[in-house]
């Protein structure tokens, strides 16, 4: 997918300029957590500081460079105003951490005219004091990748991104939570994500299971996870309320850390885990902010770790804005966006479920690499009125959403198991043969011969009417003989709206010969579609 | 919720449970429910969060539909299918799938030679895999079921019930013929 992202290099060393904090010229040192440099300043690193080291080292470099402590919190707070000023060009922004925004610029192209308006136009909103990159690229690694070589806006078509990636090195997936990885495949001698991504899938899944699989879909351009298309169903959003209203931050972060903790772990039980997280709250005089965050995978803990700083961040930022709301938070919710089937790293209690999914998709996958990828596939429900239409084959690992969402509907669903899949979210197709479905669908459809009493094939008028009951079925291999009951016709008028493909056709339930089939008549031709088998 | 290691999945229906490691034969013509046996089979072990394939050989009539399965409780998402496999190549798809899922179901193309055969059998037993075949397999079978179809009642103007039957033989227990709803 097209991604458009804006990075603002240095960005804690930028935070602590415009505070005053440290002076705006000169080496600058922001130490992270456990004691080692998080981010260096350009001055600072033209001495030679760079990330990861020690203080007492980083002084030794540079010594006259102001070491400071990082604000994470004071960071977010900042970028917020960055987001916000890009709400301007699009309402899809994901933040990915203070510093880091991407988005899709499909829409945007479509309104600004191209990605070079639309890149200028983010560019110009988050404004050159803060020296923002813009890089536009397929897929969200190498749209980052292109925003840090960016002067300031570069952008790459899909060919440059493939051959652009090829040459980066695969420490560079680091970014999205395979540090430990990528140093696994520089031992192995794969330096480049271009010789990843020659590798066989199936090969590289089969050695490496979920971790390799992110990260030759990342090397290969792609995002780390298919798209969603459909969006998660709302009940999946946790919600709380202050009553009183929360004026401090501290108070709504108690409430925003333990309603992450529940989201994360109902997504769990769904065998899913969240990669964007909306957060939203509502005031008092009912003004409302709203604002997505991206983050990456990690185990169950860190994931819910992440998320909750993610909250206290956004909850910070919005309360102690200058315009920000001028009342207290009375609801904060968080709404999932984007989900995706949980990895390997989160076992259930007793860690049946995720291993079982790793071992199945390694099989697969390498059944994939023998046969090719669409002979391994998937079935997913789809509306219709045939059963050839109501079955849908998605290759595995391709299938959209990964789950039915039917399945997510809380309990109830999953304690009758013959009501499952039956939601009042499928719509209902008019002149679709009703429940029990056939179970063995032909595709295409057997060629037969369906008479009525005077030995004429079965016809269906205009009204849906024919003169003479079916009397006979002829299906080669399957039945001859005499029609003992039969139910319809279900007549269906389709794509009545187009005069080419327009086409009529009746569906019965036939019981010939003790089997039970659907016979489709059209235009005198009859065909067996299925069998009640 | 059941363990990894639990040798016994249960089974709503006739059949009670199937046992890891073992091979079950599923015979019967068309129309007498073989599949719908098939897809009772598959929601006994998807509803237990394990993963379940179906094998459809070259040129077989007829595949698997999505709302059949979705009416007998299968989880779809824990269905993999693998379509149009030859002769040549179905024994080692069907070995690779025990390898990685837990109740991989079969058709048996004409052909499948009897050393194959052993040798799957031996696979599913190593692996603690459960292998459904849909015909006469060549080779010592857990538990061997004959679908027998029967009268199938019309309600409000449409297909309603089906009374059939399954005839189970295995388990050291004598033939036994049992009504399915």
């Amino acid at each position: 997918m097209r991604t458009l992202c804006v990075w603002c290099p240095d960005w804690p060393v930028t935070t602590l300029r415009l505070a005053g904090r440290v002076p705006a010229e000169g080496p600058v040192v922001v130490m992270g957590e456990g004691g080692q440099v998080h981010t260096a300043s350009a001055e600072a690193r033209a001495e030679g500081v760079r990330r990861g080291f020690r203080k007492r080292d980083a002084q030794a470099r540079c010594p006259q460079a102001v070491v400071i402590d990082a604000d994470p919190a004071a960071e977010a707070r900042a970028f917020e105003e960055v987001a916000r000023a890009l709400e301007a060009v699009t309402a899809r922004l994901a933040i990915h951490r203070p510093g880091l925004l991407s988005f899709p610029t499909l829409g945007q192209v479509r309104y600004f005219g191209s990605e070079i308006d639309v890149a200028q136009r983010a560019w110009e909103a988050v404004g050159s004091p803060l020296d923002p990159r813009v890089g536009v690229a397929g897929g969200g690694l190498a749209a980052f990748l292109v925003a840090r070589r960016a002067t300031p806006v570069l952008i790459l078509d899909d060919d440059e991104t493939a051959r652009f990636l090829a040459s980066r090195p695969v420490t560079v997936l680091h970014e999205h939570g395979l540090g430990e990885f990528a140093g696994l495949l520089r031992r192995l001698g794969l330096r480049t994500l271009g010789d990843l991504a020659a590798l066989p899938e199936g090969s590289v899944v089969a050695r490496f299971g979920s971790d390799g699989a992110r990260a030759h879909r990342l090397a290969r351009g792609l995002d780390e996870d298919p798209p969603a298309l459909t969006a998660p169903p709302p009940e999946l959003a946790e919600a709380g309320e202050f009553d009183p209203p929360a004026l401090q931050a501290e108070e709504a972060v108690l409430v925003g850390r333990s309603l992450a903790e529940r989201l994360l772990s109902r997504l769990a039980r769904h065998g899913l885990a969240a990669s964007r997280v909306t957060v939203e709250a509502e005031t008092e005089y009912g003004e409302r902010l709203v604002r997505t965050w991206r983050f990456g995978g990690g185990t169950a803990g860190e994931a819910e770790r992440a998320l909750a700083q993610r909250v206290r961040w956004q909850l910070d930022a919005w309360l102690s804005a200058v315009d920000g709301p001028r009342s207290g938070l009375t609801l904060l919710r968080l709404v999932p966006e984007e989900v995706v089937p949980a990895r390997g790293h989160q076992l259930d209690f007793w860690g049946a479920d995720g291993r079982a999914t790793e071992r199945a998709t390694r099989a697969l996958i390498r059944l994939q690499g023998l046969l090719g990828h669409a002979a391994v596939v998937q079935p997913v429900l789809r509306g219709g009125r045939t059963p050839a239409e109501q079955t849908g084959w998605a290759p595995f690992g391709d299938h959209l959403p990964p789950r039915s969402w039917v399945l997510c509907n809380g309990d109830r669903a999953t304690k009758n198991p013959r009501t499952r899949g039956q939601s009042q979210e499928q719509p209902s197709w008019p002149g679709a043969v009703p429940a029990p479905s056939p179970a063995l669908v032909y595709d295409p459809a057997l060629p037969a011969t369906f008479v009525d009493a005077s030995g004429e094939p079965v016809r269906i008028s205009g009204r849906g009417e024919m003169p003479l009951p079916p009397a006979r079925l002829r299906c080669a291999g399957l039945v001859d003989a005499p029609v003992e009951g039969w139910a319809g016709p279900w007549p269906h008028d389709v794509r009545f709206w187009d005069r080419q493909a327009r086409r009529r056709r009746a569906l019965f339930q036939v019981v010939a010969g003790g089997v039970a089939c659907l016979v489709s008549v059209e235009a005198g031709q009859a065909t067996v579609e299925a069998l009640y088998d | 919720m059941t363990l990894a290691t639990e040798q016994v999945i249960p089974v709503p229906g006739p059949l009670e449970r199937l046992r890891r490691g073992s091979v079950v034969s599923i015979e019967g013509a068309p129309g007498s429910g073989v599949t719908s046996l098939t897809l009772s089979l598959l929601a006994a072990v998807t509803s237990t969060r394990e993963w379940v394939a179906a094998v459809e050989a070259e040129g077989s009539h007829g595949t698997l539909s999505a709302a059949a399965a979705v009416e007998a409780g299968v989880a779809l998402d824990r269905l993999a299918v693998v379509r149009g496999v030859s002769t040549q190549r179905w024994a080692n798809v069907v070995a690779a799938l025990l390898e990685g899922v837990t109740l991989t179901v079969a058709d048996l193309p004409l052909g499948v030679k009897p050393a194959d055969a052993r040798r799957l059998t031996t696979r599913a037993r190593e692996r603690g895999a459960i292998l459904v075949v849909l015909g006469s397999w060549p080779d010592r079978v857990a538990v061997r079921l004959r679908a027998e179809g029967g009268p199938w009642r019309f309600v409000g103007g449409r297909l309603a019930t089906w009374s059939r039957a399954v005839e189970i033989e295995g388990r050291g227990r004598p033939v036994r013929r049992v009504a399915v709803a």
